[in-house]
């Protein structure tokens, strides 16, 4: 999710608690729960990463192995 | 051009970073299994959000499963990164729980907590897909 996506939706609860649709216990909830969307969003970024330097590690071995 | 790129950001890079990179937990389809039912058992549950005790029950039965995964990627060596994403999946799914079971809550917050627990778990299930062979 981009952090717009995170914006809108932050946007959508607001209306919604402010027509009613919605009560304050439920509306800490789901702002709770973009916290937690945001870490999971960072720690998967971050595996992504570690899976590229991989993919690129294994390459460079290979290649080199062409050599030897 | 790009390769040469990325080649010298590992270079770049400390020797820790590249080790966990070329040791990293390699693909696991239990755990790419787990996390699917998780997220497909909360797309079937946002349907049933006028049901209160449907999807009450339905709930609880995604918090199990989350505890399940979490439970799955614990042991596993080099499986870090894997183990923070199931505690963050854990809190998200135990607070939603508590929720349910507190009073019956209303279509618009179950809708939206369901989505919220779809697409973290659509996230992880991305990059779990995308583990090494």
């Amino acid at each position: 999710m981009t952090p717009q996506e995170l914006h809108e939706l932050v946007n959508s609860y607001k209306v919604a608690v402010e027509q009613g649709q919605i009560n304050k216990d439920e509306y800490v909830s789901l702002i709770y729960g973009i916290n937690v969307m945001e870490g999971i969003n960072d720690d998967a970024e971050g595996l992504l990463l570690k899976e590229q330097l991989n993919t690129i590690l294994n390459a460079a071995i290979d290649a080199a192995s062409l050599f030897a | 051009m790009k390769r040469l790129l990325l080649l010298c950001v590992i270079f770049t890079l400390s020797g820790c970073a590249v080790f966990d990179a070329y040791f990293m937990a390699k693909y696991d389809t239990n755990e790419y299994a787990l996390i699917n039912d998780i997220k497909t058992k909360a797309q079937v549950a946002e349907d049933n959000c006028a049901n209160n005790l449907l999807v009450t029950t339905q709930v609880n039965e995604i918090y199990i499963k989350s505890l399940e995964f979490k439970n799955f990627v614990t042991h596993i060596p080099r499986n870090e990164d894997s183990i923070k994403l199931s505690d963050k999946l854990l809190i998200l799914t135990k607070d939603t729980k508590e929720q349910f079971n507190k009073s019956a809550v209303s279509t618009f917050y179950c809708k939206a907590k369901l989505e919220q627990i779809v697409k973290s778990a659509d996230t992880m299930q991305q990059v779990i897909g995308k583990k090494p062979r």
